[in-house]
């Protein structure tokens, strides 16, 4: 049977999945980059192969997620897709009576409008990344806990205060003004949770028709402090898929299942292996001065890319789509 | 001709409508016209008060060629319509560029209010004929080659847009192509001319626009009577032109005749920030629309990654939705 591997590098974390002809996940992995997302994508393909049985074989491979052009040119993706479309393919496979997506990840938050199983509208946030993977992050690790405990913590507020979500900084020295007159930390972390849900609904949601069923997915979904605050005040329950973190990898892997590549460009798990790194120069031919990047596998060039001329390219490169 | 000497005209604002109607003007009367370069993609804004970001390029602009020429076009645009008026800015926008460049150069900046007489086109570039020493008859005969080339111009536009390199669309000496082989979608880009022409501003997105498939469509193409049937029924009146034209033509667009609609926004302008809210209460208002709309706002980060994620999602959303 044929297998396809999605993986979906973002801004803080990198998901790879291997599903089979029958959408069954056979392995998965999700890791976090610590800033090096070429050594994530690697260190990735390692050990999601060392939980694929040693037959398994890859018939197609495809990339999403901010870091997607770099992922497909390192290990051979036969497709390129853009995280918006990647996680609603995703969910509308599943769940295909959702309304509405709640995607919040590492740097990004989106919502996703479905009418009967087709993406109607999308929105992302903009400037601002507050009330995203990162921030809860910083705050968790100012306040000395973990991320999984801050959720946890949230669920015992009694009384959480007011927090003023709209901007992290704002949020911080609110916070930090909290601890100080004696606020519990609980009802601190409860009183943020309440605070970045507002934000997410007044700003990435605005103007948008949230109907339920309504899917909560990405790294945030994890935690429950969020969850709970987003079901308070959408008075509605929320569906977290299984694979919740995955849902972008998951879609790509769908996605490149239904092209059904005639032969994979994938360059197979050894890569993982292999000395790769990358390399820039500023390119000083025309006023676009453009940031030209060199991909090194074993100290060869394999790719370059950021020329808009694109006098540079050697391949012909993956299907961008 | 004897070369008279030489005006800069920054590339910023209105040049994105009027260049080709300046220039053949400017030349008409023996004058050599240099225009600003593009800012490149390392390009450093001046940082001129606390400004919105198209009058901090025109001071950038503005800056960079002072030096080269005798005098700086900067209008005065108080209002490019019988009726309606420009943002308070343009108005303002030949004392800033004198503020910034500290009296250092000579600045053409007659007013144009159409809803006056004394100040129509014609007559705002009479008297800036004047000062460069063209008598009344010499200035006309300047300004009706200037329009008439305008006017033709402006019938080739949406071959420019879509076929040659954005860079290029304002270098008259290309010619336009003719038309060119079917694109799978139409596509409406609708925003002030200085968000969606400069390519230093949108990061290119027009081009990429083009590489997914998309024939780009403009509001330049659209009469003042098409416009304004969709905004005669608002219960109180846009009184900006620019916004009147956005609004108009987006919801003209959204009306029928294409896949898509795209409202490039700027992020400090107050003008587009009301005109969003305004978009959203009067599309819930309708119960939305059946054609995909995408706001995509610009600011001035240096990645180019946000704008091309959004549009291709977009293209996938239309996608589904012509299917």
């Amino acid at each position: 049977m044929a297998n396809y591997l999605g993986i979906d590098v973002g801004s803080i974390t990198t998901k790879m999945i291997v599903i089979n002809e029958r959408d069954e996940v056979l392995a998965e992995v999700y890791l976090r980059n610590n800033g090096r997302p070429l050594e994530a994508i690697q260190q990735g393909l390692e050990s999601i192969s060392s939980r694929l049985d040693g037959e398994t074989s890859i018939d197609g491979a495809a990339t999403t997620g901010s870091a997607r052009h770099l992922a497909a040119y390192l290990v051979g993706a036969d497709l390129v897709k853009n995280e918006i479309t990647a996680h609603s393919i995703a969910v509308i496979d599943l769940f295909p009576e959702a309304k509405t997506v709640f995607e919040i990840g590492g740097q990004d938050s989106k919502v996703i409008v479905l009418r009967e199983g087709v993406v109607v509208d999308f929105a992302m946030n903009t400037v601002c990344a507050a009330g995203t993977g990162s921030f809860l992050d910083q705050q968790a690790a100012r306040l000395g806990i973990s991320i999984e405990e801050f959720g946890r913590l949230a669920l015992k507020a009694k009384q959480p205060v007011r927090v003023a979500g709209r901007c992290t900084v704002f949020a911080e020295t609110d916070m930090i003004h909290k601890q100080q007159i004696g606020h519990s930390i609980e009802d601190i972390v409860g009183g943020l949770c309440d605070s970045l849900v507002k934000n997410y609904l007044n700003n990435v949601c605005r103007g948008k028709e949230i109907l339920s069923p309504i899917v909560f997915q990405g790294g945030v979904a994890a935690n429950q402090g969020i969850r709970k605050a987003l079901e308070k005040e959408l008075e509605t329950p929320l569906i977290v898929p299984e694979h919740f973190g995955l849902m972008g990898a998951m879609g790509a892997a769908k996605l490149v299942k239904r092209a059904k590549p005639f032969r994979t460009l994938f360059k197979g798990f050894e890569l993982s292996r292999k000395s790769c790194s990358t390399r820039g120069f500023e390119c000083s031919e025309c006023e676009n001065q453009c940031e030209v990047v060199e991909l090194l596998v074993d100290r060869e060039v394999v790719a370059c890319w950021g020329d808009l001329c694109e006098k540079y390219r050697k391949s012909s490169g993956p299907m961008i789509g | 001709m004897e070369e008279k000497g030489r005006i800069g005209i920054p590339r910023a604002l209105m040049f994105y409508r009027y260049f080709p109607l300046w220039k053949v003007f400017f030349e008409e009367l023996g004058w050599r016209v240099i225009v600003s370069d593009g800012l490149g993609k390392r390009g450093k804004i001046i940082y001129f008060e606390d400004s919105c970001l198209p009058m901090k390029l025109l001071v950038t602009h503005s800056i960079g060629l002072k030096d080269k020429v005798d005098h700086l076009f900067v209008p005065r645009l108080v209002s490019l319509h019988r009726d309606y008026i420009m943002c308070p800015k343009f108005r303002g926008a030949p004392d800033i560029v004198r503020l910034a460049t500290e009296g250092t150069v000579s600045i053409l900046d007659e007013t144009v209010d159409l809803r006056t007489r004394e100040h129509s086109m014609l007559r705002s570039f009479l008297k800036t004929g004047k000062r460069l020493g063209a008598d009344e008859k010499e200035g006309k005969r300047a300004f009706q080659k200037a329009e008439q080339f305008f006017l033709n111009f402006q019938k080739g536009w949406e071959d420019r847009i879509n076929q040659l390199p954005l860079k290029q669309v304002f270098h008259l000496e290309t010619p336009a192509l003719p038309k060119s082989e079917e694109k799978p979608f139409q596509v409406a880009f609708i925003g002030h001319p200085y968000n969606l022409f400069d390519t230093d501003v949108n990061k290119d997105i027009l081009s990429f626009a083009r590489s997914l498939g998309m024939r780009i469509i403009t509001p330049d193409g659209l009469s003042e009577k098409e416009i304004g049937a969709q905004v005669s029924d608002l219960s109180k009146e846009i009184y900006w032109s620019s916004g009147r034209e956005i609004v108009g033509s987006l919801f003209h667009f959204l009306s029928g005749r294409v896949d898509g609609v795209v409202f490039l926004t700027s992020f400090k302008c107050g003008i587009d920030a009301l005109l969003q809210e305004f978009i959203r209460r009067r599309l819930k208002l309708k119960g939305g629309t059946s054609i995909p709309l995408l706001v995509l706002s610009l600011d001035e980060h240096s990645g180019r990654e946000g704008l091309t994620t959004r549009l291709e999602a977009f293209r996938d959303v239309m996608e589904e939705s012509t299917h």
